[in-house]
């Protein structure tokens, strides 16, 4: 898998942030902001995939759809092809939108109720004038023949198809612009188990066939460690650990990291019996209001005095790690 | 589909011989009769007059009797003569039904068009100021009667601005010209409409801001479409389904507002003749008139359900 994967940055998000503001009273006064992504940075390298784990509610969808400037950016910037995608204006970001896509969690709400299938699929190829008009027709019936649905029902509605061949049709609209970047959002978590690894195949197929960079939204951690190369963990609206993906589900080095994996059962009910447990107490803080110092602190068993005062950076720690040259970040002071 | 249609006519055959008894049960049991309401008692052998005028009528006859003359008349397509006037009834209301027709069109267009617009306006405009004095206005426009309504439009554009006629389908003594009827058509359909105005607002406002959280919406975003397209193509079309619905239920209440209005502003049409038969007891008219209404209601539905289907392809029926 990493034969494919360049050191090359295809875009680079810095310091991103997105609060949504709180508003109250008779004049809508703004009182404070849910900070639901608060300063991330991570590149996602030409051609591989990156995972993005954590819990629900951490700010990883929102990351998703800050970089494609699907939501307002508060602040922060998304450099990709040499444009910063927080500043273009619409008419700039329109045009970039046929670079990257999304696939959406939900295959039943995404997809156009009252559109055909090749009318979904082609309308991203009109849209932006990909192709000649006779062709474009061609075009959609070879994208669903690429992602394995029958090409003849292409007159057919969403309603139609199982969710399977649902997202099916939502990853042929997403790779319809010939896009070099796909966020995918929770692309199976709204799937049946038994369609979820046909899915993921897809996807690691079409990856390799296409020359795709993924971006992999999820909290399925056996879904990400299956499929990702690299592997970035979010707590709270920040980044916690970040590296390749061996090193980061073999030697966590993050205490946030350490307890998600550890929530991942084990097939083997013998191993399943005496696997250990990091079980965290308390609840996720509220992103309106959250700790000082590290954000995880309250509920982190190494927590110390410096851990409540200084937010810990996410620093390289592979120099430490003897089994791996690749950098692993992690922001933990105990690390 | 034809299957369906069929079998939607084949039902309702029920409902409508279900409806007439009732109906006509009901209106012989008010008290008087066309007779009574014809001949003053105080006419000389009035005794002998009135029952002379009922045996002409049929009136003295049982009442189960009287309904199966009706039915007998119907099934020859024949809706019987009017007590008061004598004339045929399918007669008077074919010329009545244009006026109120066009009344119920002009309500209805002026509903939908400014409805649909302030209430995706309202939609996209989410918690603005002007989103909520739309709201403001859709709740006093559901809540004021449509009578009240017509009186306030009299008092204020006939009797104080003097811009409108009050009353009437054309100015009398004049010959009959569209411009004057369109005149005198203003005030009632707007007092009809704009309680229709505020109800569509907020049907379409609701739906609009239901779709606008769509992931397909999102997905048209993300594939580049401008913002126009993203509105026009996605959210309205998807928006709209619910609407149609809403404009069709609100066709027999239209048809039933209109009586009101009618009667408000001496507007002669079917609405005005009903009230007229009801005070008469001029049991065939007001037989007429339910019969009519009946049947609206029916295709009313009907025809909602079946633009249901031709809008939403996840609506089949078979």
């Amino acid at each position: 898998m990493n034969s494919l994967v360049g050191s090359e940055a295809l875009i680079q998000v810095r310091d991103l942030k997105v609060h949504f503001p709180i508003r109250r009273g008779l004049l809508k006064r703004q009182v404070g902001a849910v900070r639901a992504v608060d300063g991330v940075s991570f590149d996602v390298r030409r051609g591989e995939t990156l995972g993005l784990v954590g819990e629900s509610g951490c700010g990883k969808s929102t990351t998703g759809l800050a970089m494609l400037r699907l939501l307002d950016v508060t602040s922060g910037s998304i450099i990709f092809k040499d444009h910063d995608l927080a500043s273009l204006d619409q008419t700039e970001l329109r045009e970039s939108r046929r670079h990257m896509q999304m696939v959406f969690q939900d295959p039943y709400s995404s997809l156009n109720p009252r559109m055909t299938v090749g009318s979904i699929i082609i309308e991203p190829l009109n849209v932006h004038k990909i192709g000649a008009p006779g062709e474009r027709r061609e075009r959609t019936q070879e994208l669903m023949k690429l992602v394995g649905l029958n090409p003849s029902f292409i007159n057919r509605y969403p309603h139609e198809f199982s969710g399977g061949q649902r997202q099916r049709i939502g990853i042929a609209r997403a790779l319809a612009t010939n896009p070099s970047l796909i966020v995918a959002d929770e692309p199976i978590s709204a799937l049946d188990v038994s369609i979820q690894a046909q899915v993921v195949n897809l996807m690691a197929d079409l990856r390799k066939d296409l020359g795709l960079t993924f971006l992999m939204i999820s909290h399925d951690l056996s879904m990400v460690r299956y499929i990702s190369d690299r592997v970035a963990v979010m707590y709270l609206g920040r980044i916690v650990e970040l590296g390749d993906r061996d090193p980061v589900f073999d030697t966590p080095r993050h205490p946030y990291t350490r307890a998600l994996l550890s929530a991942i059962p084990t097939p083997n009910p013998k191993l399943e019996r005496t696997r250990k447990r990091i079980i965290l107490q308390g609840d996720v803080p509220n992103p309106s209001n959250p700790p000082a110092g590290c954000h995880f602190h309250p509920r982190c068993p190494l927590a110390t005095s410096i851990c409540k005062e200084a937010a810990p950076l996410l620093r390289n720690l592979s120099s430490t790690v003897s089994q791996s040259d690749t950098p692993h970040f992690a922001a933990c002071h105990h690390a | 589909m034809f299957n369906y249609i069929l079998r939607r006519l084949l039902v309702s055959i029920p409902i409508l011989i279900g409806i007439t008894v009732i109906v006509f049960f009901i209106a012989s049991q008010m008290p008087g009769d066309a007779v009574l309401a014809m001949i003053s008692t105080d006419t000389p052998q009035a005794e002998d007059l009135v029952k002379l005028r009922r045996g002409q009528l049929g009136l003295d006859l049982p009442i189960y009797e009287q309904y199966g003359r009706w039915v007998g008349q119907l099934l020859h397509g024949n809706l019987g003569f009017s007590f008061q006037s004598g004339e045929s009834v399918i007669s008077v209301i074919a010329a009545r039904l244009p006026a109120t027709l066009e009344l119920m069109g002009v309500a209805l267009i002026i509903a939908i068009i400014l409805g649909v617009f302030l209430g995706v306006v309202s939609a996209l405009k989410q918690y603005s100021w002007l989103d909520y004095s739309f709201t403001f206005f859709g709740f006093a426009g559901i809540s004021i009667p449509d009578f009240f309504l017509g009186m306030v439009l009299v008092y204020v554009f006939s009797i104080e601005l003097g811009l409108l006629p009050s009353s009437g389908i054309s100015t009398a003594g004049n010959a009959f010209s569209l411009s004057d009827n369109l005149r005198h058509l203003i005030l009632p359909a707007f007092a009809l409409g704009l309680a229709r105005t505020a109800s569509f607002m907020r049907y379409t406002r609701a739906s609009v801001l239901e779709v606008m959280n769509n992931d397909y919406v999102r997905t048209a975003r993300a594939k580049g479409l401008g913002e126009r397209l993203v509105t026009t193509r996605h959210i309205l079309r998807n928006a709209l389904i619910p609407v149609v619905t809403v404009i069709g239920i609100t066709l027999p209440t239209l048809f039933g507002g209109a009586v009101i209005i009618e009667v408000i502003f001496q507007w002669a049409g079917i609405g005005l003749m009903f009230i007229n038969a009801v005070t008469g007891r001029d049991s065939p008219v007001i037989m007429g008139y339910v019969l009519l209404s009946a049947v609206i209601v029916l295709a009313s539905n009907l025809i909602t359900d079946i633009m249901y289907s031709v809008l939403d392809p996840r609506i089949r029926y078979d």
